[in-house]
């Protein structure tokens, strides 16, 4: 495990199938005073908006917002991509929240919210992958891959459901393959903007 | 492989498009011109930047831009809450008198339907006028044809069963084979008008607009241009129904109170 000595401008993060526990085990043991915005993008029934947010606050040591569209990115927030609706990180650091078509069955989709914050912010672009029945989330990582940011992937062995994981490992070699007390350890290690 | 167009190409191609009638997209945001714009070369078979360019002195290419531009996906009841909500809130005031409509931009039917489905239920249908708008004259068309894509006809039953006790849903379609569509007859109050909110210069003033989920396609500056000049056509003490992760912009909150903040049901004061 190593900590990149990079100043990012966001960490995205996205999970399906298993990922509620480990998104929620990573919150409850992150830094209060974690210093950038954290975008999450978790696959969820999209008939109910919600229950997600509140249930991820209970342990969060950082507060978990739903944004409205246009809202900023903050240091120390979490975003979660509302139900129903994809969202993409803008260049001026606000999101952006659309009605576009399901993409990989899914909207929220993953691969929208890593490709958007890999055009908008490149390098400075961290994005972890974690466990997950599908393959949303494998080209958007990739894309944060091929603009030389930081890519995570969750170990598959420690994943409920591995194919999100695998997915990825099958299109990029990212710079790193950890349990998820490992990704806590990098967060709580990154810099600030 | 669809065509990778850069922050140059889009705003040569806005500009273009913004020449004609119906085709000013100058005001929606990067990320959106860029996935939408990729979209249409795709729908369109259009493998270059110039090709796209030369073509569009052609109405019918410009009119197959109007129609893919618009994300004419959603579903019937999207968000049971709102409907809920505003059976609740404004259904009551319906009763009182003549109301006017306004679907300023009506990105595929469903909204309309859903609307017109719960007036029936709640034996209101007589007592409203509906405008609703789409840019493309193909989908407006669709639209007042009563057309609705087969696929989501499940979805469009359960957000339905979400909201309703009443098991009435197919009694407002015609089934054919491999398609639905709305019965025309729940239709006669209804004006489909093929014209784009941007290019909208009208005199109408309306009692309720419903504009739900498509500013969020606009730039923040467009998007707060663009509501000013909506509401500008909503009565006094009229309703905006906006989509229920949009949020009135700072300069409009005066004008309005919420009816229901979670929903984005407000009030036009009078």
């Amino acid at each position: 495990m190593e900590v990149p000595d990079r100043n990012f401008k966001v960490v995205v993060i996205g999970g399906s199938a298993g990922s509620f526990l480990v998104v929620s085990k990573i919150l409850s043991q992150l830094d209060p005073e974690f210093p950038l915005p954290l975008v999450l993008c978790l696959h969820r029934l999209k008939h109910v908006r919600s229950g997600l947010v509140e249930g991820l606050n209970m342990k969060s040591k950082i507060p978990v917002v739903e944004p409205y569209d246009k809202d900023k990115l903050k240091p120390g927030v979490a975003m979660l991509a509302p139900s129903n609706y994809h969202l993409f990180v803008e260049f001026d650091s606000s999101v952006s929240l659309s009605t576009e078509e399901v993409h990989n069955h899914s909207r929220p989709s993953i691969d929208h919210a890593f490709s958007s914050a890999a055009y908008s912010f490149r390098e400075k672009t961290m994005g972890i992958i974690l466990t997950g029945a599908n393959k949303d989330g494998a080209k958007g990582m990739k894309s944060i891959h091929d603009k030389k940011g930081y890519t995570i992937v969750q170990k598959p062995s420690t994943c409920d459901v591995d194919a999100m994981p695998q997915s990825a490992l099958k299109l990029f070699e990212p710079d790193q393959v950890l349990a998820p007390e490992d990704i806590v350890k990098v967060l709580n290690g990154l810099a600030g903007l | 492989m669809g065509v990778s167009l850069s922050i140059n190409d889009i705003k040569s191609v806005t500009n273009d498009m913004a020449r004609y009638k119906n085709l000013d997209y100058a005001g929606h945001s990067f990320s959106f011109l860029k996935r939408r714009l990729s979209h249409v070369f795709l729908q369109l078979k259009v493998k270059r930047l110039n090709q796209f360019s030369e073509r569009l002195s052609e109405e019918s290419f410009r009119e197959g831009i109007r129609y893919h531009m618009a994300v004419n996906v959603t579903e019937m009841f999207r968000d049971p809450g709102f409907w809920r909500s505003l059976r609740q809130t404004v259904f009551p005031l319906l009763k009182e008198k003549q109301w006017s409509v306004w679907f300023p931009d009506t990105p595929s039917g469903e909204e309309v339907y859903s609307f017109i489905i719960l007036l029936a239920e709640d034996g209101l249908l007589e007592n409203v006028k509906i405008f609703s708008q789409h840019a493309s004259e193909t989908k407006c068309k669709e639209i007042a044809d009563g057309f609705i894509d087969h696929k989501n006809a499940e979805l469009n039953y359960n957000n339905y069963k979400r909201l309703e006790e009443a098991d009435k849903f197919e009694e407002y379609f015609l089934e054919g084979p491999g398609s639905w569509t709305f019965k025309k007859d729940l239709l006669v109050n209804c004006n489909f008008i093929a014209r784009s909110v941007v290019d909208s210069e009208i005199d109408e003033s309306f009692d309720f607009i419903v504009f739900r989920n498509t500013c969020i396609n606009y730039t923040s500056q467009s998007r707060e241009e663009m509501l000013e000049k909506i509401v500008s056509h909503l009565n006094p003490g009229g309703f905006l129904a906006l989509g229920v992760k949009e949020a009135l912009p700072s300069s409009l909150e005066s004008q309005f109170k919420p009816v229901d903040q979670k929903e984005s049901i407000y009030k036009k004061l009078c």
